[in-house]
């Protein structure tokens, strides 16, 4: 379980908190995502979740221990990230998985081909990364972020960029990785209706703030007409 | 599996993937072959201090080169201009690793490791030097080839680990930027630096054989070759030029010997204006003997004694060292100690440097009535008595005691 407590966060050359006092957390076996307007701080979380920003205060843990510098390469062999520029642009894929592989010793080379195959893009492998189409950069990366096995896995837009035969494969891929291997999913995304019925929890962010967080039905009610639409209409009106 | 197990392994695929990169390997060949055979060339004379900061920096060069083969990546696509694939490529490593189980330091101690055997070479051949009296400058060399890639390897590390962070303060703006274009700049003049070094061993190797060729070595005689500025500025050019050819040629092709072949082609195009030159200059230039002079112009020889001595001018070069300037009755010039010189070991038995040569020169010239000019004494006399061995200043002051 991933544990972020009372995570502050500024950019340096801002004059305010991106990122105010927001505590939660993410478990395995389930997916949680994060919504709210563009610039509320998904991304932000994400990057400091991930170990790529450090906190101004509070602090982020996994398994009871505090991520640092001398952690994180153990924590990156179990936690995953997308949405970042995650391989060699001028390399092809067949290159970048070959050396990156390496660094998990959990990589499922098997379960890759796979998924390429699965995307549909299994006779890229010979073509630089800068060469495919940004659908198809997206599948790579998300095959390569399954076959390393990863306990959660971090998504900053996944959905975006994916054709809608792919999107829906990709969620179907997502739900069984959670029912079957027990993954743990924080994604963030504008594509509300693709994840309205996947999603087990849900924090709403608010300029940097965490406004609502939790149980799918702690935040949305138990309307059964209530989706995750009209939740992110109503972020910042209560307050 | 450990997490230095795992960079290990890491640290293999990298040598495997970047298995083109020789370059390193080249300069450190050149620095092993090419170290004793120049500096047994300029044994005694002024360039021997020249020769061994050439050597210093291509050990320097090829060490750095070495560690900078597992910090970069061979594209599989290279469409960027080549300085920006320079000052990007590691940057760019550093910033996709960032998404991933990279163990930097763990990586960095494996690259200190490995390094150390190719720094022993470097050091055991630097002390071999020492001991076959070679060199006079050892500890400022083994300071300079242990030190520089160390550093370099530190603050490859730091660098690195900071690139974790995209929040890019001030130091690592500077660090990932600055330091990048210096990085390049410094990788050019190491590359420049290869390839003068291989042109002074067709100097000291090649040029000074044939140059000296019909001369026994008892026979006390000096061949002098002069305009030294056509000679910088052609090997620049030339240089600049294989410098492009190997970014944008070999830089793409996949196979070892191909690319092998097209290093060496860049770096024969860069070498090959300077030794046209040099082959021009076959037909130019001045041998000196202890009583006469024969100045080839175009490949036209005329011989000239001391009484074909009209006047002559001693005079400071830019570089503080003397310069001699004879005027003969015909009209005609030579300039004694500008350019490059072979000597025969006769002559460096009997002259210690210019200043002895031109001490005997113009007391000679004196003997026979030849009137000359001392230019620039007091530059002469600060440089000679500040920078050179006090052998030399024995000589300017009888140079000194004859023209006062």
């Amino acid at each position: 379980m991933i544990e972020a407590k009372n995570i502050s966060f500024k950019y340096k050359r801002s004059d305010k908190f991106s990122i105010d006092d927001i505590s939660f957390s993410v478990e395995e076996g389930m997916i949680s995502c994060l919504l709210g307007k563009n610039g509320c701080g998904k991304t932000t979380i994400l990057k400091l979740l991930y170990g790529m920003l450090t906190p101004k205060s509070g602090s982020v843990y996994y398994k009871s221990e505090k991520i640092c510098a001398r952690t994180l390469p153990a924590y990156h062999e179990e936690v995953a990230f997308t949405g970042h520029c995650w391989c060699d642009t001028d390399l092809t894929l067949e290159h970048n998985v070959e050396f990156l592989s390496l660094l998990y010793p959990d990589f499922d080379h098997d379960y890759y081909d796979k998924l390429m195959k699965k995307a549909g893009i299994e006779d890229k492998s010979d073509k630089t990364y800068a060469n495919l189409s940004a659908g198809e950069k997206v599948k790579a990366e998300i095959a390569f972020a399954l076959a390393r096995r990863p306990k959660i896995l971090l998504m900053d837009e996944p959905l975006a960029n994916l054709d809608p035969v792919f999107k829906m494969d990709v969620i179907e891929l997502l739900q069984d990785e959670v029912a079957t291997g027990g993954l743990g999913i924080l994604l963030s995304t504008h594509l509300l209706d693709e994840i309205n019925d996947i999603t087990d929890r849900i924090y709403l962010l608010d300029k940097g703030r965490l406004v609502s967080g939790g149980d799918r039905f702690e935040v949305l009610g138990d309307k059964e007409d209530t989706d995750l639409r009209d939740a992110v209409k109503n972020i910042g009106k209560e307050a | 599996m450990t997490a230095s197990n795992k960079m290990e392994l890491f640290y293999k695929k990298m040598n495997k993937l970047n298995s083109q990169r020789i370059g390193w390997l080249a300069i450190w060949i050149t620095a092993l072959i090419g170290a004793p055979l120049c500096t047994l060339n300029s044994e005694g004379n002024d360039l021997g201090l020249f020769y061994t900061i050439i050597a210093t920096l291509l050990f320097m060069m090829a060490s750095i080169n070495y560690v900078k083969k597992y910090m970069e990546l061979d594209q599989d696509d290279t469409t960027e201009p080549s300085l920006t694939a320079i000052t990007g490529s590691s940057a760019r490593f550093a910033n996709f690793m960032l998404v991933h189980s990279f163990d930097t330091f763990a990586y960095f101690r494996i690259l200190m490791l490995r390094l150390i055997p190719v720094q022993a070479v470097s050091v055991f051949f630097i002390i071999l030097l020492k001991v076959f009296d070679l060199s006079d400058n050892t500890p400022a060399m083994l300071a300079i080839v242990i030190m520089v890639p160390v550093l370099v390897i530190l603050l490859s590390a730091l660098s690195f680990r900071h690139s974790l962070s995209h929040e890019y303060s001030l130091l690592h703006r500077f660090m990932r930027g600055t330091v990048a274009y210096i990085y390049t700049i410094v990788s050019f003049i190491g590359y420049e630096i290869y390839l003068a070094s291989l042109v002074l061993i067709i100097v000291a190797i090649v040029y000074d054989k044939k140059v000296m060729e019909g001369l026994a070595d008892t026979e006390i005689a000096r061949i002098s070759s002069g305009a030294d500025i056509w000679l910088i500025i052609g090997g620049i050019a030339t240089m600049v030029f294989g410098y492009c050819l190997n970014n944008t040629m070999a830089e793409k092709k996949k196979g070892r010997l191909i690319r092998l072949a097209f290093i060496l082609v860049s770096a024969l195009t860069a070498v090959a204006g300077v030794v046209l030159y040099i082959t021009l200059s076959f037909g130019n230039n001045v041998l000196i003997r202890e009583d006469s002079f024969v100045l080839s112009r175009s490949g036209v020889k005329t011989e000239y004694e001391l009484d074909d001595v009209n006047s002559y001018r001693i005079y400071s070069g830019k570089d503080g060292i003397i310069r001699m300037e004879l005027h003969f009755n015909d009209g005609k010039s030579a300039d004694l100690f500008t350019g490059s010189s072979s000597d025969t070991d006769a002559w460096r038995d009997k002259y210690f440097s210019d200043y002895n040569y031109a001490a005997e020169l113009v007391e000679k010239l004196d003997a026979a009535g030849v009137k000359g000019k001392l230019e620039d004494r007091d530059k002469l006399y600060k440089n000679v008595t500040t920078s050179l061995d006090p052998r030399c200043a024995e000589g300017f002051r009888a140079i000194e005691a004859v023209m006062k």
